[in-house]
Parts: structure tokens; sequence; C-alpha cells
């Protein structure tokens, strides 16, 4: 008992703190803040993955989206000078309202067609992929081939890379 | 499962408590007398000339992003390498295929100069 | 309920050495350093400057804190404190003895034994690598932006290296976790079996730590100290606490992975381990002592275009020769 309830605490501090951080990430002006409001939300979804049950989607959470991508991000925001952007006073107008009613009617629409119940018969299957032996064995036998293509859209994503750079780095000098 | 993790938010709750317990200590602790000279960005005491973010070199950009690429390559590689033993020569001509594609893909950046830093 | 008390007293006692290891490696890397270069090293508070640690502790409290007027005040407060508490966070997957029984009760001589233990590592390190970057960010000094770029360009570039040169251990271990890798040694060290994967670990380890001869970020010479420039006080104090934190996890995760962790014969499992882990510390301490600096993009080449490969051929070897 006291464990379920300890589990069900942390939980509701994880979503709300995942909720919290991802509209400050949205609603901040300084994009640095954002990002590690975003770093924050990351980090929060791996909890809940782990409160799933999934220890190894938890880890790579982290080690992927909170490490990688969000340093790739930083990079980018301090590669560009965004000051002049950052003092930019933030309207409300007629368009963004609408787009909020739209996506929370959109959110409720969703839930009613997809029901509750059919995400709580979701999970309980997630808890048993949730380590690395069971992912490594499902992997290399039953999704081989979505391994394999996966290398080949790295391998584009590598090409596309260096081509995206090479332009805008050495400009006319471009061997 | 969850119980392994229990001396684990122990430890980052009290790590972070260290953390923010230095800081408030060495703020109250601390004497405080701020002038402008001394809130200058410390550069060997000459003035600072021009504005302090500098913006970077995009090949940091580059770096990044293709640290991003193979991250994703080894992450694919500790599902595999935990069950190795059970695939067995099995494993192995799968991995090699997936490395040999990204190899490709690394001769390609070499070859493009992506990893040249002069 | 049981369990709590354990887990608290546990990280508690560990928490403590732990900080104590962090206070005292300060004084230790001096007087090393100090004969190195044939001098005393500090020998003047207590016996052999043995008050050393704990001075320099009180005098961070009281000096003054500085925040540059164009820095970023919460990043600038809040980066350091993510360095130090996610490099003291590392400690919770080591195993650091066998079990021991102590009132009926049987405890593991470890924090915690988590599944995916190798990559809790790596996910904790990779977060402390914000605090450098921001650190930096956030002074507002070209040099401390310089340094931080530096620094998270390296990080991740040894990064890469570094998580592929553990692979052919857990290839050999079958798992993921620190315990059962220590175990699996009980005969032969992974050292023997993989004698290249850790010659690559602990030199990427010594690059994702920032150390000569991968200093570069702070090269004190160029940039005046790199990220940390506009730091001082405790701040200071805890980049720097960070810095020797994790410098001891990384030699003591050399010692779980390679060198069979708490085995050992004769001596309790304890023992060995620290004596392991102490001597790679020592080593760390000495190459610091020996080696000049490298130019940044010679450190950039040698990660992408040698360490990185290597490792690579390593993963490759590994898996034909256990294969066959």
């Amino acid at each position: 008992m006291a464990v379920l309830i300890a589990k069900w605490v942390i939980f509701v501090i994880t979503s709300l703190l995942a909720i919290v951080s991802s509209l400050l990430m949205i609603t901040r002006r300084n994009t640095i803040h954002s990002a590690l409001f975003m770093i924050l939300a990351f980090v929060a979804s791996a909890i809940l993955y782990l409160l799933l049950g999934c220890q190894f989607m938890a880890m790579i959470q982290i080690i992927v989206y909170a490490g990688a991508v969000m340093m790739l991000i930083l990079f980018v925001i301090m590669m560009i000078d965004l000051s002049k952007e950052e003092k930019l006073k933030m309207k409300v107008t007629r368009t963004k309202i609408a787009g909020v009613i739209v996506s929370v009617l959109f959110m409720l629409a969703l839930i009613l067609v997809m029901g509750l119940n059919s995400v709580k018969g979701k999970l309980g299957a997630l808890s048993s992929i949730g380590d690395a032996k069971t992912i490594g064995t499902l992997l290399f036998t039953k999704y081989l081939l979505p391994f394999e293509v996966a290398s080949i859209l790295l391998l584009a994503a590598m090409v596309g890379a260096v081509m995206l750079s090479k332009k805008k780095a050495f400009g006319g000098e471009d061997q | 499962m969850l119980k392994a993790y229990l001396p684990v938010l122990i430890l980052v709750l009290v790590a972070a408590g260290f953390a923010a317990f230095a800081v408030v200590a060495s703020y109250l602790l601390g004497q405080h007398k701020p002038t402008r000279v001394k809130m200058a960005p410390y550069e060997c005491g000459i003035a600072s000339p021009g504005y302090g973010r500098t913006r970077i070199p995009l090949r940091y950009y580059t770096v990044a992003m293709l640290f991003l690429l193979f991250d994703l390559e080894v992450v694919f590689l500790y599902p595999w390498a935990v069950t190795f033993k059970k695939l067995g020569l099995f494993g192995l001509v799968e991995m090699m295929v997936f490395i040999g594609i990204l190899l490709v893909g690394y001769i390609y950046v070499w070859k493009k100069g992506a990893l040249e830093w002069d | 309920m049981a369990l709590l008390i354990e887990s608290v007293v546990k990280v508690i006692v560990v928490f403590g050495i732990f900080m104590g290891c962090v206070a005292y490696m300060t004084l230790l890397e001096r007087k090393v350093l100090g004969r190195v270069q044939v001098r005393f090293g500090p020998n003047r508070v207590g016996p052999f400057g043995l008050w050393q640690p704990i001075a320099d502790g009180i005098k961070a409290f009281f000096k003054e804190d500085l925040i540059p007027a164009n820095a970023d005040k919460p990043i600038f407060i809040l980066a350091p404190m993510i360095t130090v508490a996610s490099a003291l966070c590392l400690i919770a997957v080591i195993p650091f003895g066998d079990k021991i029984t102590l009132f009926g009760h049987t405890i593991y001589l470890r924090i915690t034994d988590l599944d995916v233990g190798i990559l809790y590592l790596f996910a904790f390190a990779s977060i402390g690598e914000y605090g450098v970057v921001l650190g930096g960010w956030a002074s507002g000094n070209k040099y401390g932006v310089i340094g931080a770029m530096r620094a998270a360009a390296q990080m991740i570039s040894y990064e890469l290296a570094l998580s592929l040169s553990v692979i052919g251990v857990i290839m050999i271990s079958g798992s993921l976790s620190l315990s059962v890798i220590v175990e699996k040694q009980a005969h032969m060290w992974n050292v023997v079996y993989q004698p290249f994967a850790f010659i690559f670990y602990m030199v990427c380890a010594l690059a994702e730590i920032n150390r000569t001869p991968f200093d570069m970020p702070e090269a004190e010479a160029e940039l005046a100290c790199g990220y940390n420039i506009e730091y001082s006080s405790m701040k200071f104090a805890l980049f720097f606490m960070g810095e020797y934190a994790h410098l001891v996890v990384v030699c003591a995760v050399a010692t779980t992975l390679f060198l069979g962790g708490w085995q050992g014969p004769f001596l309790p499992g304890v023992l060995w381990f620290l004596i392991k882990t102490f001597v790679l510390v020592f080593f760390c301490i000495w190459e610091r002592g020996t080696f000049p600096r490298l130019r940044y993009d010679q450190i950039m080449h040698f990660g992408w275009k040698i360490l990185l490969p290597l490792t690579l051929a390593n993963v490759v070897v590994t898996a034909i020769v256990m294969a066959l």
C-alpha cells in the first residue's frame, strides 16, 4: 500500500513537472532558459518511463534526448544571435487564441475517440519490454528489418548534416 | 524493480541538497561589496571590448550533429551487446551490416572534411 | 520501511565518505604535483598539510560571492550545482565490496544495483556536461564562452569513444549491471580480455573530465581559466569538487569494469576496491604532472579520427572472436 501511494505521489509530481516545464519552455523569451526547461521536461518524461518499468528507455531518453539532442539545440542557440528576437513582446492575436481553442478541442476529440481504457491496456504490455535484454532479443529477431533500415536513416542524416554545415560554414571557399 | 531506484532518489536529493546548501550558505556568510569594476567581465585588467557572448563557429554545430548520430548508433549497440551471447553468429552478421552502413557514412563525413579543425 | 532506513543510512554513509575522498583528493593532487615539480606542496596547515582541504572549504564559504553584471544570474548560480550534484550522484551504482552480515541482515556494499547501471552512469555524466557549458555561457565573458564551447565539443566527442570502449565488457558479461560485471570477473579480470578497451577507456575518461593532456577548456595560459573564469567563492569550489568527484568515479568505474572491482585474494573486498581505485587516481595525478597540453585541433582529430575507429574496431574484433 505504502509503495503504491509513493508511486502515485511521484507520478503526480513528475507529471506536473513535465507539464509546467513544457509550458515554461514555450513562454520564456530567453532561449537558453527555454532550452533548460526542455531538458527538465525530458528528464521528467524519463522518470515517467521509469515508473512504467522501462528502465532502458528511461536511461536512453536521458542520454539521447536530454544529453545529445539538447546539446545540439544549445549549440544552435549559441551559434545564432537571438538577442533581437528575445526583446520582441509577445502579442496575443486572434489567430493564437483560435489555435489554443482548436488544439484543446483536438485533444478532447482524441481522448473521446481513442478512449482512456485503450491506453490502460497498452501500458501493461510496456513494462514487460522494459529491460535491455528483452529489447535486444526483440530488436535483433522480430524487428530486424526496421533496425537495419534505421542505419540507412542514420546514414542519410549524416550526409545531410555534412551538406548543411558545409554550405554555411565555409561559404564561398567550399572545396 | 522500482525498489532499486529508491536509494537513487535519496542520493539525488542529498546531492542536490548539498549543492543548494553550499550556494546559500556562501551567499549568507560571504561579504558583498560589489563595485562597477568588480562586476565587469574579467579580462586580466584590461577593459573588455565587444559583446561578452561571442557567437560560436558553425563547426561546433557539425560536431554536435555528428555526435547525435553516432550516439544513436551506440544506443543500438547496448541491447545488442547484452544479448550477443544468445544471438551468436547471427547477431554478428546483423551488427556487421549495421556498422558497415554507418562506416560508409563515417568515411563520407571524413572525406568531406567535416572532421577537420583548422 | 526497513528498505527505506537501510537506503538512507547507506546513502548518508557513502556520501560522507565520498565527500571526504573528494576533499582529500585536492590535497593528494597538490602534494603529488608538488613532488613531481620538486617542491613540498601544502605543508603549513596541520601535520603534512592535512587540514588544508578543511581550511580551503571554510575559506570558500566566507569569500566574496561575485556575480558579474552581464551574467545570466539564475543559470550562473545553477551551473555549478548541476556539475557537483550530477558528479556526486554517479557513485550510486558502483559496488565497492562484497555483501556483509550485520545484526542478521545481509547488506550489499553498494548503494544500489540497477539493471542498467552503465547507462545510469552515462545518463548522469551527460547531464553533468551542461554544468560546464551553461556556466561558461552564463558568465558573459568571452573566455568563459570559448572555454565552455571547447569543453562541450570535447566532452561529447570523447563520450562516443568512451561508450564504445565499454561495449566489449558488456558483451563479455552479458549485462549492464555493474554488480554482475564484477561477479563475472571472479576468475579473470576483464582487462586481460579487453586490454585495448581499458587503455581507450582511460584516455577517453581523462578527456571526459577535462584533465591534462586534454585540459583545453581551462587552459590557463590562453583562456585565463576557461568556463569558470568568473566564478568565485563556493560556486568555484563546487565546480572544483564536481571535477574531483568525477575523477574518483571515473577511476572507480574503471576498477569495476576492467580490474575486477572489489574481487581479490586475502584482503577484504572494500580494501581491494580502494587500492585499485587509488592506483588509478594516482596515475591520473601523475600524468598531469608529466604531459604537456595538446592543441585543440589535435584533441578533436585524435578523438574523431583515431579513437572512434579504434574503439569501433575493438568492438568488431571482440564480436568476431566471441562468435567463432
